[in-house]
């Protein structure tokens, strides 16, 4: 394969090097700002409080798994004591120890130890998904009533790679995390107080590597979570190159990009490896020292035992018993540490659903509309501190009438449309609609008077009378049949395979964009506002269906205010008022005729389109 | 191309440093196994250390029961040098196990990250190599999966091998001991142990049905979040979230209970692990005891054999785990071929050099396209115009159409690319800075400024974040609007400046205001340079040098656009504006 190799310049300065140092750093090293400053993710405190929250809330769930676990290792715990004491007797006199009665005994705990241990898992897992299911329902509920101007903003793909990828990564933390570490805690102080029955001074031996496990681990998890972030991170951003050389594969090819879209591709990998590597020297740091410090026990148990035996104080049935009761906790130990490690990388993702839980909500200042009239004051507003799109609008639109905006391309028409629906108020000024301010009523009220639809258009996975009644469910099928005729669909909606029914969105039936914005405008005409925004809601349709579109549409919405943004200047023509928007501020207002006899702007340029055709 | 650049050492401490390869290499894609084996050859070295640290760490572990029995013996015994000897060599052993275990990781985990990143490699050259035909012939959906999860699953396994060697290893190490030291209980227990091997087996296969279920409720619930999200804009504008959320909450309930029936059966699996080896176990009592008893064996070897028994549980739960991986590994391998597999739908000649001033022809409608000319197409349906402009840049039915007398298929993709420029009609803008929007082979002919003010396109610059060629542009272009989009793109294309450019109505989402000088601009930087320029917009048909009018996909008149207004009644109403 023919193209440069991977130098070193492509990759950031090594990570391994210079660990991360705070969150600020790893941000940036991702150019992961933008979109923490589009959406939020919550604070490692905040994810503290809801795991905290979330265990107390199923708290009857825990208790029940503890319990099951506690009857379950209790069973487990028989078999070695039952050894011991076999052992020991084997030892002292040979000829009459009850080897049948032993193997009776802890066959019977064998049998409990199994029926319970199913149960447990059971028990857990049905407890672990529903922890999960409803973190991930009430994630979507809160996903879906965030306010307007926030999904404006942060634009779909944070919010779906959230959806998507984060889900997935808490689904091992959530389900199995909590469970499992319940029941390897359970099991560990079950076998130290069963060694403290079989003589107390082993406690005080087993328990030797515990403060070493402590500080090992301390250490760890207090550099773990952000790597881990950062690492799964990284690994999104490097499927999203894909992702994106997937979509946009036309043009990456007419641009002969082929070559570079791999290079971006492997230095995207480059990163994450150089997280991995990271991460994998913490692991490094951590996994030794804990597997050594299961170890050592055994060993003092051996010598302090055998010092106790030569005493008289021991007998070997209980070293043995102590042995194997140290070894026995190496199972659980490594479990609740792994666990605590996936819940670590866990946390990452849980921070960035739950920062969803910390969008602040709009200003609310709910009060009910009276009358229809379309009002703005001194409209100003901008995107950028100190620079403002529109410069002081004011205007006053009659119930019932259809208005067209015109004027060049980023003189602040569709900023206009976006203050009309109501998805932020303006910096400063007034919108109103029947007397309240647009921008501040609850979504809820504020889209029963008006709505807006855009040229970006999006069909959801099913079927096409779905699409269309999404803002009124209860539509009989002659209303849908009606809606789908006024934007003039209701010839190629006829010849979908199954009508009404067909499923429709990706994996269904495919719409052709125009189609789209067809399936949009219908959906309009069930929601029936009084006030409706149109932001070039017809330019993926061809000039002629357009035209005709407008018309039959015009005919259903007779009698509400239409404010349509347009570039064909034949949908200005059929409107009642023109207004022209230049530099962000109304150079003209007026119906067709007016501006053509004021010889203005609009004039200038209705000439010059009607002298060539 | 020198060996520095992909072995770079830029941390001699892991065992993986050499990635991202300088070149994956070509996959023997001729079945899911021979994949798998292309893939482990390659990495056989990290494979081979991997698994001698395994042997080491899992035999440390194995051989521990022994000097633990040695160690009570010598107890019993009151013999304290033996017990300090055998103490320290438990501790000595701990040592070992850990070190060796650690470095068995690193080779694990590097061993799948390698792997990982040799398949993610290839697939996106695969993504490169198809170009415009990804798209066509695969959905992202596919794509991201397949990148995503199945790509993860043939990495997952790779990372089980050295622990899988060392298992099977030091499980052959205990069989030798326990039946040098007792045959009976010896041989008891090397047949035992297979034998529950295979009685975990039955439940193994339906055990993985329920998680592919599963996994199948799962991505339903999540393609169903993501297409919610993905059309957030319209439900928060026009309502129905109820039923959204309804819908995502059936769908998760879902899979709450197959996840709860594969739990199940998943916990009926561990519940076999504990008892299995529990009999096992209580039989090596039973015997052992029974040995003892009659003066056959030592207490301290009733301890190892017990202990031995206990830990041949590990090498069980390898070997298990091992064929669930490997399983789904197998599964994974085989939709990653699917998509190695995807032929490009054209097949590209030799030839480099071809003649950008031969005529242009399709040969399905006959249109010719002559060098240096402004050609605006004006056709009653846009689908004939998408596709007509899809096939005179050679993306569809490249072997119909022709340069000079050669069809474009005996060209290079590349000197096709090169030579004919056909801009889609919603081309995408890919993320990053308008400087690397603009880093794309250019002619040199025309500068970034003169190709972004020939579009009209230098308010864009100023809306965004950053400046000038710093500007950031997020998500395609998302944040963008249409019609900013389209101009950006425009000028992009401009600054291309191929040899023949076409334009797939470039000015649909733009006002008239900006079209109008758009037209004037376009034409006076493309002078000389054959443009063809499929729309029904007066402003740019007014500067063609010649127009063809097409219906149903058929030449039915061409002119200038003067003479096909006064003389077709068809063309009129096209193109015709206002009432």
């Amino acid at each position: 394969m023919k193209r440069k190799p991977v130098s070193a310049a492509h990759l950031p300065p090594s990570a391994f090097q210079s660990p991360p140092k705070n969150a600020e750093r790893i941000a940036k090293d991702f150019g992961l700002e933008r979109s923490s400053s589009l959406l939020p993710i919550a604070s490692v405190k905040t994810v503290n409080r809801e795991m905290l929250a979330l265990i107390k809330k199923h708290k009857q769930g825990f208790v029940v798994v503890a319990l099951l676990q506690l009857i379950t290792v209790g069973c487990a715990l028989v078999i070695p004591r039952a050894f011991g004491n076999l052992l020991g007797q084997l030892g002292s006199d040979p000829k009459h120890a009850p080897i049948l009665l032993t193997v009776t005994i802890a066959g019977s705990a064998l049998l409990v130890q199994t029926i319970f241990a199913y149960w447990t898992r059971v028990r857990a897992s049905v407890l672990g998904e529903f922890v999960l299911s409803s973190l991930r329902e009430r994630f979507l509920e809160r996903v879906v009533e965030l306010p307007p101007n926030v999904v404006e903003r942060a634009g779909s793909g944070e919010l779906l790679s959230r959806t998507t990828t984060d889900i997935d990564h808490i689904t091992w933390a959530v389900r199995d995390a909590f469970p499992i570490i319940t029941i390897c805690l359970v099991e560990l102080i079950s076998i130290l107080i069963a060694i403290g029955f079989t003589a107390p001074i082993f406690i005080a031996m087993v328990m030797i590597g515990a403060p070493a496990i402590f500080a090992v681990t301390r250490r760890y998890l207090r550099k773990s979570p952000q790597a881990y972030r950062v690492e799964s991170s990284s690994y999104a951003l490097m499927n999203s190159v894909l992702v994106e050389s997937a979509e946009s594969g036309r043009s990456i090819d007419a641009l002969r990009l082929g070559d570079e879209r791999i290079e971006r591709s492997d230095s995207a990998l480059g990163r994450w490896i150089e997280w991995e590597r990271y991460t994998l020297r913490l692991r490094t740091q951590w996994f030794p020292f804990v597997e050594v410090s299961y170890i050592f026990p055994l060993a003092v148990v051996l010598l302090v035992g055998a010092h106790f035996y030569n005493l008289g104080t021991l007998t070997i049935a209980q070293i043995t018993t102590a042995l194997l009761y140290s070894q026995m906790m190496i199972d659980p130990l490594e479990g609740m540490l792994w666990w605590i490690d996936e819940l670590q990388s866990g946390k990452a993702s849980l921070s960035r659903l739950l920062g969803i839980h910390e969008i602040e909500e709009r200003e609310i200042r709910d009060s009910d509309p009276i009358g229809y009239e379309v009002r703005g004051d001194e409209v100003r507003y901008g995107y950028k501190k100190g620079r403002d799109v529109l410069h002081g609008l004011s205007f006053l639109v009659e119930p019932g009438t259809r208005i067209a905006i015109v004027g060049p391309s980023g003189a602040g028409k569709s900023t206009l449309g976006k203050l009309l629906a109501g998805i932020q108020p303006p910096r400063s000024g007034k919108i109103t609609i029947g007397d309240s301010e647009i921008g501040y009523l609850p979504v809820e009220k504020a889209r029963t008077h008006v709505a807006l639809v855009t040229q970006e258009h999006h069909i959801f996975v099913g079927t096409l009378r779905e699409n269309v009644t999404l803002a009124n469910q209860h539509a009989t099928d002659e209303e849908v049949w009606g809606a789908l005729a006024a934007v003039d669909a209701g010839q190629w909606a006829r010849e979908l395979p199954d009508g009404l029914e067909t499923q429709v969105g990706t994996g269904g039936a495919r719409l052709l964009p125009a189609q789209a914005q067809q399936v949009a405008l219908a959906r309009l005409v069930l929601a029936d506002p009084h006030t409706l925004i149109l932001d070039e809601a017809t330019s993926l349709l061809d000039q002629r269906a357009a035209r005709h579109l407008e018309s039959s549409l015009a005919a259903v919405l007779e009698g509400r205010t239409v404010i349509a943004i347009a570039h064909r200047l034949q949908t200005a023509h059929d409107a009642e008022i023109i207004a022209v928007i230049e530099d962000g501020k109304i150079s003209e207002w007026g119906s067709h005729e007016a501006l053509i006899k004021a010889q203005g702007p609009y004039a200038d340029l209705w000439r010059s389109w009607r002298d060539e055709s | 191309m020198s060996k520095m650049t992909w072995w770079q050492r830029r941390d001699p401490r892991t065992p993986f440093d050499h990635v991202p390869f300088y070149d994956p290499g070509q996959p023997n894609i001729s079945s899911p196994f021979a994949f798998l084996f292309w893939i482990g050859r390659n990495q056989a070295r990290i494979i081979a250390t991997g698994s001698f640290f395994g042997i080491i760490s899992i035999a440390c572990l194995a051989v521990m029961p022994g000097f633990l029995g040695k160690a009570v013996q010598a107890i019993a015994d009151h013999d304290q040098s033996a017990l300090t000897k055998w103490a320290l060599t438990i501790i000595g052993l701990g040592i070992v196990q850990s070190a060796t275990g650690v470095l068995r990781h690193q080779r694990a985990a590097g061993s799948w990250i390698i792997a990982a990143t040799r398949l993610k490699q290839i697939i996106a050259r695969k993504a490169s190599e198809l170009g415009a035909d990804l798209p066509r012939l695969v959905s992202t959906g596919e794509v991201v999966s397949v990148n995503n999860n199945d790509v993860e699953r043939m990495a997952r396994g790779f990372d089980n091998i050295p622990r899988l060697v060392g298992s099977i290893f030091s499980f052959i190490f205990v069989a030798i001991l326990l039946i040098n030291s007792s045959p009976t209980i010896g041989l008891l227990v090397v047949i035992a142990i297979p034998l529950m091997s295979l009685g975990i087996a039955p439940i193994i296969k339906p055990l993985q049905e329920r998680e592919a279920e599963q996994r199948k409720k799962l991505s339903n619930a999540s393609n169903l979040a993501a297409d919610t999200v993905a059309g957030l804009r319209v439900l928060r504008g026009i309502g129905g979230e109820d039923a959204f959320i309804a819908r995502f909450k059936n769908a998760s309930q879902e899979v709450r209970a197959a996840a709860v029936r594969t739990a199940r059966t998943r916990s009926l699996l561990q519940a076999l692990q504990i008892v299995l080896p529990g009999v096992l176990v209580l039989v090596v009592i039973y015997v052992g005891g029974n040995l003892v008893a009659v003066g056959k064996m030592q207490v301290g070897e009733l301890l190892s054999f017990y202990g031995y028994s206990a830990f041949l549980v590990l090498p069980l739960r390898v070997i298990t785990e091992t064929a669930q991986r490997m399983t789904s590994a197998v599964v994974s391998a085989r939709r990653v071929i699917h998509l190695l597999s995807v032929k490009t739908i054209n097949h590209w000649g030799t030839n480099e050099s071809p003649d950008s001033r031969a005529i242009l022809r399709d040969g399905k409608s006959g249109v010719e396209i002559k060098q240096g000319e402004l050609l605006v197409i004006v056709s009653d349906s846009p689908l004939i115009a998408d596709d007509l402009c899809d096939r005179l840049g050679g993306y569809i039915d490249a072997d119909q159409v022709y340069l000079g007398n050669l069809p474009l298929t005996t060209f290079t993709r590349d000197a096709v690319r090169g030579t004919i420029y056909a801009q889609e009609k919603e081309p995408a803008i890919l993320s990053g800075t308008i400087g690397s929007i603009f880093s794309v082979a250019n002619s040199k002919r025309i500068t970034i400024e003169e190709a972004i003010t020939a579009a009209s396109a230098q308010d864009i610059l100023d809306s965004l974040e950053g400046e000038g060629m710093n500007a950031e542009v997020v998500e395609r272009g998302r944040t963008l609007s249409g019609g900013q989009r389209q101009r950006l793109a425009l000028a992009r294309t401009l600054f291309v400046d191929a040899p023949i450019v076409i334009f797939d109505d470039p000015t649909s989402a733009v006002d008239a205001h900006t079209e109008a000088r758009i037209a004037a601009r376009l034409s006076d930087i493309r002078r000389g340079c054959t443009t063809v320029i499929f729309s029904n917009s007066p402003l740019i048909l007014d500067r063609a040098s010649r127009v063809i009018l097409l219906l149903g996909g058929k030449i039915h008149s061409e002119g200038t656009h003067e003479e096909l207004l006064a003389e077709t009644k068809e063309y009129r109403e096209l193109v015709m504006r206002g009432a």
